[in-house]
């Protein structure tokens, strides 16, 4: 398909056979046709920009010269009513470039160019030059040298000027036309302002602006006060003023002067009637000129109905609001924008503080609740929704205020008016706090009571096992030794009771002092310096160190101190270095490595070895029971670790084991919750 | 009353071995008693074996030995009886009076009995009688 070039309007105008000319609605010349430009003795380019005026102004020796107040009209008539305009056959005499006038007739039509809304842009003026026809027709046509195209060209203007004169005709229709409705819309105005004015439900009071003194009083007015126009005049102001001193006369003479400074006045206002009863009216009053002079205007609305209605609403409001007021739960009512608006007394209560520190609060813009876990309830009851939220640690410090801190569940309701617009959001607070220690309570109990179920039933076991074990071999010898008459045979048996005996006195010792663990969960934590202490256990274990000749090195840049209770820190170390050395291997210098980590709020310590390890395969689950000995050592009593772990555990803390056969070991402990 | 060949006494103290051995040797019901510190020490020896005639007939094996305990052994024994020509009677003797020890000790379909700790020469003739019958 061929593309089309948009349509060059410029070029078009300027060539256009017909004489157009273009101006702005300031009348400015913006295009001309070259036969225009031609016709008129002009030169295009010069009168571009140029007013319309200014290029063709009258002949000042024709004295009779209407051109230009003419086109002027027809043109100011298109501007003003958008609407093309067509002027009757003009003399409009042409200045020559010598600056002589040459007598022309003129057909001009000027049309509006509207843009999308309807404004004036350009108006397209269009003339035909009828000098010829004119001058023919004055001089009576008799003329021989009129050729039959002059003829035929008469015949088209003949045509032209026709429809010209029947467009004419129908704009005078129509302008008759809107005369008489204006006229007639006027006169009914006027007939239904009356009607207004009298049978307006409205008490309507025209008054002086200077005097005040009453010009006019409908029929309402008088009807509304309870006498007749006349009494109404007659009757001092006074006496319409009302008991209360919200409305006095001086209140009502400050509406009445600040109307007459231009300024409209619309209030409500509460007068007696002629009988002395009171009345309530919505007063609109306002500066106007009627038949040229300024009146003050009133209009009186009866709202009696409207009156007793909001009082109505008041009291219910008020009886409302003493009820919250004294409401046993905390309730706070906010604004849909999270604006506070009334919070009752079981809030002070609750919260231990007072409502004034309320004023500019405003719960969406709380940060930290935008942030806690209640923020999208919040947030959902705030457009509307009936939300219960998640039980919420309310700290009134976070949100930079006093009162006390409390567990608590808000509930929030919408308050809509008869529309379904959101008016308030209604939130009480329910106090959970109690609830919420019970709960607590009631947790931590569990797990000691979990913690102590496992300890006796290790405790049974020992008892049960363990601790039965040399007494049974304590009562066989007795037995024997009982029936037994050969005195070296007794010796051997002696020496083994001796033996059994002590067994016996060990695995009580070790027996109290799980008990000690158990008594001891109230054990206090306190700051310890993890090098001292290890030089402490170093202490203790001197003997074996020297006769391993172990390597013992210790890293503690990351985490040099600890919060935990120094008897339990020297007995853990103490356990797992004395396993390290004991378990290390005959085939290497046992090497023991110790070093702190930090991961939050947890401290990690190690114990690394190069020993005998533990298959954890094998004994995994086995390596922290009481009595669990995984290598052929005498000294192997199968204490230790059950005895570490349970002092861990007892704080709350954990142990974890790595190890290769072989290769070595890592204990690894944990110790949580450390003060940063 | 027939005589046992061959007793295996599992346990690693070794002041009750002192005294088992003793009674067991008075009740002179048995010809030949071997002991093994703890449950590897009986397994290796058992798969080593070369000369059937020295099986046991009766193991009396204690559940708490270091190394490798009773219940470990009884699940490895489990596992090479099978290749094992001779019926092996066995007794777990323990200290343990935990009633869980002994249910769990008798639900192992190898063990016969459980025995407390310490065992008497009335208690071992009583249990070799049950073996004949």
């Amino acid at each position: 398909m061929k593309k089309l070039q948009p349509v060059n309007y410029q070029a078009l105008v300027a060539s256009s056979p017909s004489l157009l000319l273009v101006l702005l609605p300031d009348l400015t010349i913006i295009e001309v046709s070259q036969s225009y430009a031609a016709a008129t003795m002009t030169v295009r380019e010069e009168i571009i920009g140029r007013g319309i005026f200014e290029v063709f102004p009258d002949n000042p020796d024709n004295h009779t010269a209407d051109g230009v107040s003419n086109l002027k009209a027809s043109l100011h008539f298109v501007i003003q009513h958008r609407t093309a305009h067509t002027m009757a056959i003009q003399r409009y005499d042409i200045q020559k470039p010598d600056g002589e006038f040459e007598k022309r007739y003129w057909s001009p039509y000027n049309s509006p160019v509207l843009d999308a809304q309807g404004n004036l842009i350009y108006i397209i003026h269009k003339v035909e030059d009828v000098t010829e026809f004119v001058l023919v027709q004055q001089e009576q046509a008799a003329r021989d040298h009129f050729t039959d195209n002059l003829i035929s060209k008469i015949s088209d203007m003949e045509i032209e000027l026709y429809k010209r004169a029947q467009e004419i005709q129908k704009l005078n229709a129509s302008l008759e036309k809107r005369i008489a409705e204006q006229t007639h819309s006027r006169l009914q105005a006027e007939t239904d302002f009356k009607e207004i004015f009298e049978k307006s439900t409205d008490g309507i009071y025209v008054q002086d602006i200077e005097t005040g003194e009453f010009i006019e009083i409908n029929d309402r007015a008088a009807e509304l006060n309870g006498c007749s126009k006349e009494e109404l005049r007659k009757i001092p102001l006074e006496n319409f003023i009302s008991d209360d001193p919200q409305y006095s006369l001086e209140k009502g003479l400050e509406y009445f002067r600040k109307a007459a400074q231009g300024e409209p006045q619309s209030f409500e206002w509460l007068s007696k009637r002629a009988d002395g009863s009171p009345t309530w009216y919505k007063v609109n009053m306002k500066k106007a000129s009627i038949a040229g002079k300024d009146r003050i205007i009133s209009f009186y609305h009866e709202i009696n109905d409207r009156k007793r209605a909001e009082q109505k609403i008041l009291a219910s409001e008020q009886r409302f609001r003493t009820i919250i007021e004294q409401f046993p739960y905390p309730v706070i009512i906010y604004k849909p924008n999270g604006q506070y608006v009334f919070a009752n007394n079981a809030w002070e209560t609750m919260w231990n503080d007072k409502k004034d520190s309320l004023a500019d609060y405003n719960i969406l813009q709380d940060g930290f609740l935008l942030h806690s876990n209640i923020g999208e309830s919040i947030r959902k009851g705030f457009a509307g929704e009936t939300v219960i939220t998640e039980p919420f640690f309310g700290n009134p410090e976070m949100i930079g205020k006093s009162g006390r801190e409390r567990w608590v569940v808000f509930t929030l309701f919408p308050f809509k008016n008869a529309d379904g617009e959101l008016i308030e959001i209604v939130t009480i607070h329910q106090d959970v706090t109690e609830k919420k220690q019970a709960e607590e309570e009631i947790r931590n109990n569990l797990l000691l009571t979990t913690f102590q179920k496992k300890q006796l039933e290790d405790f049974c076991n020992i008892v049960s096992h363990n601790l039965r074990s040399p007494l049974v071999n304590i009562s066989m010898l007795v037995d024997i030794m009982l029936k037994c008459e050969d005195i070296d045979q007794i010796k051997i048996f002696q020496d083994k009771l001796g033996r059994a005996t002590a067994n016996l006195n060990e695995i009580f010792h070790h027996l109290i002092e799980s008990i000690q663990i158990r008594e001891e969960t109230q054990i206090v934590k306190i700051p310890l310096h993890l090098n001292t202490q290890l030089t402490k256990v170093l202490d203790l274990l001197h003997g074996e160190i020297e006769n391993s000749q172990a390597q013992i090195s210790a890293n503690f840049h990351a985490v040099d101190t600890i919060h935990y209770p120094e008897k339990y820190l020297v007995s853990i170390l103490h356990n797992l270095l004395s396993n390290a050395i004991k378990y290390s291997s005959p085939n290497r210098t046992p090497t023991i490595s110790l070093q702190s980590q930090k991961n939050g709020d947890s401290v990690f310590l190690s114990v690394t070895d190069n020993g005998l390890g533990i298959d954890l395969n094998k004994h995994g689950e086995n390596v922290f029971k009481i009595r669990k000995v995984f290598h052929s050592r005498p000294d192997a009593k199968g204490f230790g670790l059950f005895i570490t772990k349970n002092q861990i555990e007892s704080m709350g803390d954990q142990i974890s084991i790595e190890s290769q056969p072989d290769q070595g070991t890592t204990f690894t402990i944990e110790f949580k919750n450390q003060p940063v | 009353m027939k005589k046992i060949q061959n007793l295996y006494l599992v346990d690693d103290d070794d002041i009750y071995v002192f005294l088992t051995r003793k009674i067991i040797e008075e009740t002179q019901l048995t010809e030949h008693i071997e002991v093994f510190n703890n449950g590897q020490d009986v397994l290796d020896y058992l798969k080593n074996l070369e000369d059937e005639t020295l099986l046991p007939e009766v193991i009396l094996l204690d559940l708490f030995m270091p190394i490798m305990d009773g219940w470990e052994f009884l699940e490895e024994f489990a596992m090479l009886k099978p290749k094992l020509n001779r019926k092996i009677t066995i007794y777990v003797t323990s200290s343990s009076i935990s009633p869980h020890d002994i249910q769990r000790a008798k639900n192992i379909s190898d063990v016969t009995d459980y025995v407390i700790k310490p065992l008497n020469k009335e208690r071992f003739e009583e249990l070799v009688k049950n073996m004949a019958a």
